[in-house]
């Protein structure tokens, strides 16, 4: 497979991929870049059907490299979620996705790409595993961590803002 | 639906939605091809830069010790021993020296099916070398150079041997039945999918299986426990020790993880142009007789891991005024301390050591600090003062040599001049009686 045809077929879900792990569309297509870069080389010799896999984890570390070498993932980790008070109407869906992706960037990195792998790539635990690096238990621990983190994360958010929400939550 | 499931199904539809908000594609940027020739030299040149390992055996007769270890106020001299040196055209030469003399080539050996040598190491008592190349695995006579063995990579092994300059690709079990070469295993990814070939010395041959440590970067230090046991500093994700249990086919039948405080920093790979992280652990090292192994960071922390327990029973700072843990990182353990090789903080030279410290490993009090300026090195298998060091060229200089310091005394040997050693970089200096 060629670099070209690698990149039209796989650089739109390896971009969201990367903008999912970093919360930052412009490092995301860096990276994307920079993971094709890394790969290339590699191309002629792999099975067209591991590359996708291939290209995908080097997505994961370019991302990882990049979050912790800049300190992002501290920083991240400290994003506020925006004040509600009790008086405050429910939030709209449109709200309520940009609290939950708040909330989902500011869980650690492993345990963001594994719910995001999981969840919106529809991968399995083992390609999971795989992708990060990492085993199978590794990937079913941070899923379900990040799962419960997120969903602690939002009830309590929702809890803030009245119990018409608290209900909507859980 | 239960509130995990609906936070799923929230959670895919919150991403969706993000990710449509993400603009057309742009297109490859141009010149990429020039970067992904640029990345390869890059990593090719790294590479020949560190194919070199040079094993010395010492005789360990030194004169001007005196009984109980220390160095005589007479200036100090080797006693003849013998020099093993992995060149850059994957040769492995032998040769014998003496101090102040010229060295002799005893025998020189190439592996029999072609390609070259990579990395070599010895069996505890030194009588035989263990040297691995693309194809597999060869055991040397270190007296004669001729061949004992020779043994192929499984199927699993890709590219055989993971390179690196680092740490040792290879590593002996402590009763030297079991030789541990780091292997990247068919179709992985060339970082992070490593895996660790089990080499049976009884009966010549690989075991069937490599246990597979993925997710750990070649730099690693690999730290063999017994025969079927090995400890992993693995730093890709900061800040890790696997231990891993081999079965008897060669895979991985156990494994434990000790995740260390990330406390510090993480080292990145100062001559590359994309450094990798490599996290805050910089080097480690076992010591048997204590249970213990000991993980040093750049900054000059140790952690003191306990291996019965698989715990951190301590972390301790460093008194290192101005100096930091050079990187790669040089640990070693010289009779009953512990040797690391330092920098000054504000250095921006090339990834050698500058400086070498004595540690005290109980109460941790750094004994003394020598300037050395190595690339490399390493202390004598049968223990002893002198470490060998791969001596590095200074600015403007050529060539590389081997000498000895007393890390103590700051007492240095020439042993092999820098003119012996055309085109070297970097490498492990070993030590072992001569045969």
């Amino acid at each position: 497979m060629s670099l070209e045809e690698a990149y039209d077929r796989y650089a739109p879900s390896l971009r969201r991929l990367a903008f999912f792990l970093t919360g930052n569309r412009e490092a995301a297509d860096d990276l994307v870049q920079d993971a094709f870069v890394r790969v290339a080389p590699h191309l002629p010799a792999l099975d067209p059907v591991a590359v996708g896999a291939y290209l995908r984890r080097a997505v994961v570390n370019v991302a990882r490299t990049y979050l912790r070498r800049r300190g992002l993932e501290r920083r991240l980790a400290s994003v506020s979620l925006r004040d509600r008070n009790p008086g405050d109407t429910a939030p709209s869906d449109a709200e309520r996705a940009q609290d939950l992706w708040t909330c989902l960037l500011r869980l650690p990195m492993r345990q963001r790409a594994a719910l995001v792998l999981r969840y919106y790539e529809d991968l399995s635990e083992a390609e999971a595993a795989r992708a990060m690096g990492c085993s199978r238990r590794a990937v079913n621990s941070l899923v379900s961590r990040g799962l419960k983190r997120l969903r602690g994360e939002m009830t309590q958010r929702v809890s803030r803002s009245g119990p018409d929400h608290a209900v909507r939550g859980g | 639906m239960n509130d995990l499931e609906e936070m799923r199904a929230e959670l895919r539809r919150t991403l969706e939605r993000k990710g449509d908000e993400l603009g057309p594609l742009p297109p490859l940027r141009p010149g990429l091809d020039r970067e992904v020739r640029r990345r390869e030299l890059r990593r090719s040149t790294a590479a020949v830069g560190w194919t070199v390992l040079v094993l010395v055996a010492l005789g360990l007769v030194v004169r001007g010790l005196v009984p109980g270890g220390t160095v005589g106020p007479a200036a100090p001299t080797i006693a003849p021993q013998r020099v093993y040196v992995l060149e850059v055209a994957g040769d492995l030469r032998a040769f014998d020296v003496s101090a102040g003399g010229q060295p002799t080539q005893v025998w020189r050996a190439r592996p029999g099916g072609g390609g070259w040598y990579e990395d070599v190491v010895a069996s505890p008592d030194g009588s035989r070398l263990f040297a691995v190349g693309a194809g597999g695995l060869t055991v040397l006579d270190a007296a004669s150079g001729a061949v004992q063995a020779e043994a192929t990579f499984g199927e699993w092994a890709w590219r055989g041997v993971m390179l690196t300059g680092l740490n040792p690709t290879m590593a002996v079990s402590p009763d030297g039945s079991r030789v541990f070469v780091r292997v990247l295993p068919a179709g992985g990814e060339v970082v992070l999918d490593e895996a660790i070939a089990t080499f049976d010395v009884g009966s010549g041959r690989f075991l069937p299986e490599a246990a597979s440590v993925t997710g750990c970067l070649p730099g690693d230090p690999v730290l063999p426990l017994g025969p079927s046991s090995l400890a992993l500093v693995c730093t890709s994700d900061g800040n890790e020790i696997r231990f891993l249990e081999l079965s008897p086919t060669g895979g991985v039948s156990s494994e434990e993880r000790l995740e260390l405080p990330s406390s510090t920093a993480g080292v990145e790979i100062p001559h590359l142009a994309e450094p990798l992280d490599l996290g805050p652990v910089a080097g480690a090292v076992s010591w048997p007789e204590r249970g213990e192994i000991l993980a040093v960071t750049r900054e000059g922390e140790v952690f003191v891991v306990d291996v019965a327990t698989r715990t951190l029973e301590a972390r301790v700072r460093l008194d290192l005024p101005g100096f930091r843990v050079a990187w790669p990182a040089r640990v070693a353990r010289v009779g009953e301390e512990l040797v690391l090789g330092l920098q000054p903080v504000d250095f921006t030279g090339a990834d050698r050591a500058t400086h070498l410290a004595v540690v005290d490993p109980s109460s941790f009090e750094v004994r003394a600090i020598s300037p050395a300026d190595a690339w490399a090195f390493a202390p004598g298998i049968g223990g002893g003062p002198w470490l060998f060091l791969l001596d590095a060229p200074r600015e403007g200089g050529l060539g590389v040599g081997v000498a000895a310091l007393d890390p103590m005394s700051g007492d240095r040997v020439e042993v092999l001049p820098r003119t012996s050693l055309g085109g070297t970089k970097l490498g492990i200096v070993l030590a072992g009686p001569r045969p």
